[in-house]
């Protein structure tokens, strides 16, 4: 009796400790790790876990970015280090502020670190020129947004090959590449629509097949679920899980969405600019 | 930098935004440039039609017309009223001898005097020649011959470094003609009013009681471009002179009511044929009175009078000796009464002696005959509609003028012609050069370096013009003639220079109402040029798509103007369109009478202008929100809008 009592107790220390662990993992956001557990327990989606162990294909080196917000500095993301291999999906978690968008958009090379470096494969992209960049984003990262933009005159098609407008790809090369991309996602038959003929979860599937017009190495979606209803938002999650597999692309999603977190191989959370958990 | 295909298919979907602030963009700057393109439409026309009838006349010669400036000052200079005055004392005192040797009575105190005294105001007096006296006229001789005008030798002279091709001559009647009297005779009759054929500097100007005030002769080879079809510009087989008429003249002596000014012009272009088929056909005769002539022929029209007047007053006594109204047109001045007696008639005779020994002629009266070869239009033409004409006479001088023009030669061909257009050089008989250049260039250096220009500002009030110019080395004053291609570079020119500066003038305004829209529409896809930079675009590449939209959008407003511009130039081309045409076959005797006169020209520098500077003033606009718009943080322009 007296063991069993002590079993219990020994129990729930360790449950408490396991959730003050979990807790922690969160960085004691309570509404954070409460979404996750809720995200990982209603999922509908199982993903498999995949392990990759190809080439690391993002690094960060003691990463930081400071906004100056009237005489104040304030450090959005702090001495961040990451590595990132090539197939792997992503999740950028934490709560709001936590400097997620931040560290997706120097990854994209759309913002300039105040320190640190930024390496896509071999390139180090804080030493290129904007010019150099510009050319680099095309061809090698592809970008999915939480609102979609995609261009609200252009016909569907059109709007897949805008990334390959500006890497001057031929036009007749370009249009073949998009009805290839809006059938891989199931918008073969949206082709000549405008986007506001399109519903949110189409709309998406169109951005993400406009981010891949280009054949990428790597994918940054931000938010991309944060604008759909959740039959949509699984089935964004499922594309990218098909992207990853049939093209080998790196995938990283910066998102508030559990299920979406769950179905990453690795999820880092940041916490006040820093990573908590890798 | 991306295709320019896809860079244009970006840049129209920016046109489909913001539909009614582009429109009014659109409609507010193409009007700006409406009106230019109006203006360029219509002037450009006006200038081809008047250079196309121009071909007509003297078109493609260079010719300039030189004149001596006529000096007036001498007419009270006192060393030349002094002369007058001894003259005409030496005339008195021979007139005293005569009249004495001769036994008829003379009163000294008859006598005009040859210089006339006059109050200045304010207490003043000053003296001036008389120019119809006797003794002023030698006056003027004498000064004439001891100061003469420039002529054909200086205009020779200056002349020569130019390279002259030809030169030519002109005179016009002067306008003192000493009591000679010359009239046009309608329907082959004299006219006795008093008030009609007298000579006057400001006689009429239309019909045919213009002829006095503007019968002129100029050299053949200026002529020969306006006479009729058909016609010459020889002495006719019947004696007749050749003369070119006004149009109003020429309808007079076809005896053609003159068509009302609100006449259509279908109806004046009928009118011009009918003259010209008709014109040539026409004989028409001048009267000629010398003086003596002319004095009895007042004499008998007074006598008449008075008679008329007496004649229910039982005691008048009709004159002894009493003139009659001609018999026959331009006839003698027939004695009609003569009761004097013996000593009276021995009088008359000695008086007659008397006047002659004076200069004065015997009677003589003289009929010409002309034949029109030619009409030219009148100053003051009723041809067209007022506005019409305005415009017209703006851009166009009509190639001879309005004069009545008799070639040179005839004055040696006909002593009488000879006597009357030299009476006197001050009264202005002094002859107008003309000088042929073979290029338009030599013609416009001559005017330039060679016209003595009466800048009033440093002329001065009581100066002498010819001495003024004469002091300058510079003798005549020099003016383009005939050939209104100088006029008319000189017109463009002119309209060039305006069109650019309002162009330019307009351009900046239109950038102004561009920038807003541009600026706006550039400010509106703050989101979408991050966007665009994400996913890899160039800052040149997203200023190439803005430049080729501010391009579009200038175009459209650039098409627009040119439109509303042709649809102006149109409306103006319908309306105004067959009157220039009237006004212009009339102006330059077009042999063609189916040429038209079209008022609107494509003048492609000024439509490439109009474009450029639309183009310009839209790519200003779109320069500084476009340099603003690159330098933004794409993701900041994000996350604005989320």
């Amino acid at each position: 009796m007296k063991t069993t009592q002590t079993n219990t107790k020994k129990q729930a220390a360790a449950a408490a400790s396991a959730a003050q662990h979990f807790l922690a993992s969160y960085g004691n956001d309570l509404e954070a790790a409460v979404n996750a557990l809720r995200g990982a327990y209603t999922s509908t989606i199982r993903a498999p876990r995949h392990q990759s162990s190809g080439p690391v294909l993002v690094r960060t080196e003691n990463l930081s970015k400071q906004y100056k917000v009237g005489k104040q500095h304030i450090a959005a993301l702090d001495n961040v280090s990451i590595e990132i291999h090539e197939g792997e999906f992503v999740a950028f978690t934490g709560p709001s502020g936590s400097g997620k968008s931040t560290l997706l958009q120097l990854i994209g090379g759309l913002d300039k670190p105040s320190q640190g470096i930024v390496t896509i494969g071999e390139q180090n992209l804080t030493k290129l020129s904007d010019r150099a960049l510009s050319n680099f984003r095309n061809k090698t990262i592809g970008f999915v947004f939480q609102f979609f933009y995609l261009q609200p005159f252009l016909n569907l098609r059109t709007n897949l090959t805008v990334p390959a407008i500006f890497a001057r790809t031929r036009r007749k090369d370009r249009l073949l590449a998009a009805d290839q991309l809006a059938e891989a996602v199931g918008l073969k038959d949206r082709l000549s629509h405008l986007p506001k003929e399109m519903s949110g979860g189409q709309m998406q599937r169109a951005a993400i097949a406009r981010a891949l017009l280009n054949k990428p190495k790597l994918i940054l979606a931000d938010e991309p679920t944060g604008n759909l209803d959740s039959a949509n938002g699984d089935a964004i999650v499922e594309l990218f899980e098909k992207v990853r597999k049939d093209f080998g692309t790196t995938i990283i999603v910066v998102t508030h969405d559990p299920k979406v977190a769950a179905h990453a191989d690795r999820e880092i959370v940041l916490k006040d600019g820093k990573v908590i958990s890798l | 930098m991306i295709r320019v295909y896809d860079a244009t298919m970006l840049a129209l979907t920016k046109l489909r935004t913001r539909k009614v602030r582009l429109a009014i963009t659109i409609i507010v700057s193409g009007l700006l440039f409406s009106g230019l393109a109006g203006a360029s439409f219509i002037i450009r026309g006006a200038i081809n039609g008047v250079t196309d009838f121009n071909r007509e006349g003297l078109g493609n010669r260079y010719i300039t017309q030189e004149y001596g400036q006529a000096s007036f000052t001498f007419t009270s200079d006192e060393t030349v009223l002094n002369r007058a005055v001894a003259i005409q004392k030496d005339l008195v005192a021979r007139k005293k001898a005569a009249a004495k040797d001769l036994d008829i009575p003379y009163d000294p105190s008859t006598e005009m005097p040859a210089v006339q005294e006059f109050d200045t105001g304010g207490g003043g007096k000053a003296r001036s020649l008389n120019f119809s006296t006797p003794a002023g006229r030698q006056t003027i001789a004498e000064y004439e011959a001891a100061h003469p005008v420039p002529g054909q030798t200086d205009l020779d002279h200056i002349a020569k470094p130019y390279k002259p091709k030809a030169f030519y001559v002109s005179r016009q009647l002067p306008y003192d003609l000493g009591g000679t009297r010359l009239q046009v005779l309608k329907n082959g009759q004299e006219s006795f009013d008093q008030q009609q054929g007298g000579k006057g500097m400001f006689g009429p100007t239309s019909g045919t009681d213009s002829f006095v005030s503007s019968w002129s002769v100029m050299s053949t080879d200026l002529l020969k471009p306006f006479i009729l079809p058909g016609q010459n510009l020889a002495q006719g087989a019947d004696g007749s002179a050749p003369i070119i008429v006004p149009r109003s003249a020429a309808e007079q002596l076809l005896q053609l009511k003159q068509l009302p000014a609100s006449a259509s012009a279908k109806a004046r272009l009928d009118r011009t044929k009918e003259i010209r088929a008709k014109a040539p056909s026409v004989r028409f005769s001048v009267c000629y009175r010398n003086s003596t002539s002319a004095s009895l022929l007042d004499q008998a029209i007074a006598t008449k009078a008075e008679m008329d007047k007496n004649k229910n007053t039982k005691d008048y006594q009709k004159p002894s000796l009493v003139y009659g109204l001609p018999t026959e047109p331009c006839g003698a001045v027939p004695i009609i009464r003569d009761v004097r007696t013996y000593d009276e008639k021995i009088l008359a005779q000695h008086q007659t002696q008397f006047n002659q020994m004076f200069g004065e002629e015997a009677p003589q009266q003289q009929t010409v005959s002309f034949r029109i070869v030619g009409i030219v239009p009148d100053i003051d033409s009723s041809t067209g509609a007022i506005g019409v004409g305005q415009i017209m006479r703006s851009l166009v001088t009509s190639s001879l003028g309005s004069n009545w023009y008799m070639p040179i030669d005839q004055l040696s061909i006909n002593p009488l012609f000879a006597k009357l257009f030299t009476i006197s050089v001050a009264t202005g008989g002094a002859p107008t050069y003309y000088t042929e250049f073979k290029t338009a260039a030599d013609a416009k250096r001559f005017i330039e370096k060679e016209n003595c220009d009466l800048d009033y500002s440093h002329f001065g009030p009581n100066q002498d013009p010819l001495a003024y110019c004469l002091a300058k080395n510079k003798p005549f004053t020099v003016t383009a003639y005939g050939n209104n291609s100088l006029a008319l570079e000189s017109a463009s020119r002119t309209f060039a220079k305006f069109f650019k500066l309002a162009a330019l003038a307009v351009s900046v305004i239109a950038a102004v109402i561009m920038m807003g829209t541009v600026g706006r529409m550039i400010a509106d896809s703050r989101r979408e040029t991050a966007v665009f930079r994400a996913i890899g675009a160039k800052k040149l590449d997203i200023a190439q798509i803005y430049i080729i939209y501010a391009i579009c959008l200038s175009l459209l407003i650039a098409g627009f103007a040119l439109t509303i511009g042709f649809v102006g130039a149109s409306l103006a081309n319908h309306h105004y369109s067959s009157d220039l045409t009237v006004q212009a076959i009339n102006a330059f005797n077009a042999t063609n009478l189916n040429k038209t006169f079209t008022l609107y020209a494509f003048y492609w520098p000024d439509i490439l202008l109009l474009v450029g500077l639309s183009v310009t003033a839209g790519l200003l606009s779109a320069a500084f929100p476009l340099l603003r718009n690159l330098r933004r943080n794409p993701i900041r322009d994000m996350r604005d809008d989320t």
